[in-house]
């Protein structure tokens, strides 16, 4: 009766040393994430198709006035406001739909997120397009090569 | 560390997002002024076909040369299995950035043609190399490019 009552309590050493290695895999992929920590929002996640180009710029991004340019329009703060392929085939230089919007926003900074693919000869009107509203800071925004 | 785990991993974007500050080069824009150089003046013209012509404005050599007594320096690179070559453009600004090592400003014109993959490239190897930095501020320009062909036609009987 006794050695019923007293019955030793199994080992707990296997289970220690199972944990101990356990501790220091949560560890390694904690200093992993941490350091590729991120917080800023995918872009155009309704287009699948849509990829920004990747750059080894490391300069972060503010939060400023965002022009998309995609295979199927060219976006305003999230606003479609032209087609695409209207202006890449046309000559004219001044995206009329785009500077008229910009012009009646403030602030004199403006983000472009092109799509690699895209030609440039859209970008290069974007640009000018927002130079001439009076958007002086313009910056190109790209995917870090360093993010994961 | 278990609650932390969960939140970074749910939080934790794949995609971390890096900006490139512009300087637009167009009829009516103003870019910065430079400090006083041997190299007053620098142009990277990239063609449809990715040949690029490298065009610089280097004071004379004489001794009492003044600001704006340059002579113009071309340079053209033909593309590397029809593709941007960019460590040859590479070498070649590195070269103009020894001999000014204080200018910090360049000024880029791709072809239209050009998807912005590409240009985006071009930027990132004219800012810097395996060495250092070259030139940090590009100009983009965002005129309509008239660009003179690549290669000049054979001249007719």
């Amino acid at each position: 009766m006794r050695r019923l009552l007293n019955k030793p309590t199994p080992s707990t050493s296997l289970g220690v040393a199972a944990l101990a290695p356990m501790v220091d895999m949560l560890t390694i992929l904690l200093v992993f994430l941490l350091k590729s920590y991120s917080t800023d929002a995918p872009v155009r996640p309704d287009d699948p198709a849509f990829s920004l180009p990747m750059s080894i710029s490391e300069q972060p991004v503010q939060r400023t006035l965002a022009v998309d340019l995609t295979a199927h329009g060219i976006y305003l703060q999230g606003q479609r406001v032209a087609g695409t392929r209207y202006y890449l085939e046309q000559d004219d230089t001044l995206i009329s739909e785009l500077y008229g919007a910009l012009q009646q926003l403030p602030g004199d900074r403006v983000q472009v997120r092109a799509d690699a693919d895209l030609p440039y000869a859209l970008t290069r009107k974007a640009l000018f397009t927002a130079q001439q509203a009076g958007k002086r800071k313009v910056t190109v925004v790209t995917v870090s090569r360093s993010s994961l | 560390m278990l609650l932390l785990m969960p939140f970074l991993l749910l939080t934790t974007s794949v995609q971390k997002l890096a900006g490139i500050d512009l300087l637009l080069a167009g009829s009516n824009a103003e870019l910065p002024p430079e400090p006083p150089g041997i190299v007053e003046g620098l142009t990277v013209v990239v063609h449809p076909d990715a040949a690029m012509d490298i065009t610089a404005q280097v004071r004379r050599s004489d001794v009492g040369a003044k600001t704006g007594e340059t002579e113009a320096r071309a340079e053209r690179i033909a593309p590397l299995a029809e593709d941007l070559d960019l460590a040859s453009l590479q070498t070649v600004l590195r070269r103009y950035k020894g001999l000014d090592p204080e200018r910090e400003q360049a000024t880029l014109l791709p072809a239209d043609s050009l998807n912005n993959a590409q240009v985006v490239n071009l930027m990132d190897a004219m800012r810097r190399d395996g060495d250092g930095e070259l030139f940090p501020r590009v100009a983009l320009g965002v005129e309509p490019p008239v660009l003179v062909p690549a290669t000049a036609p054979p001249e007719g009987p």
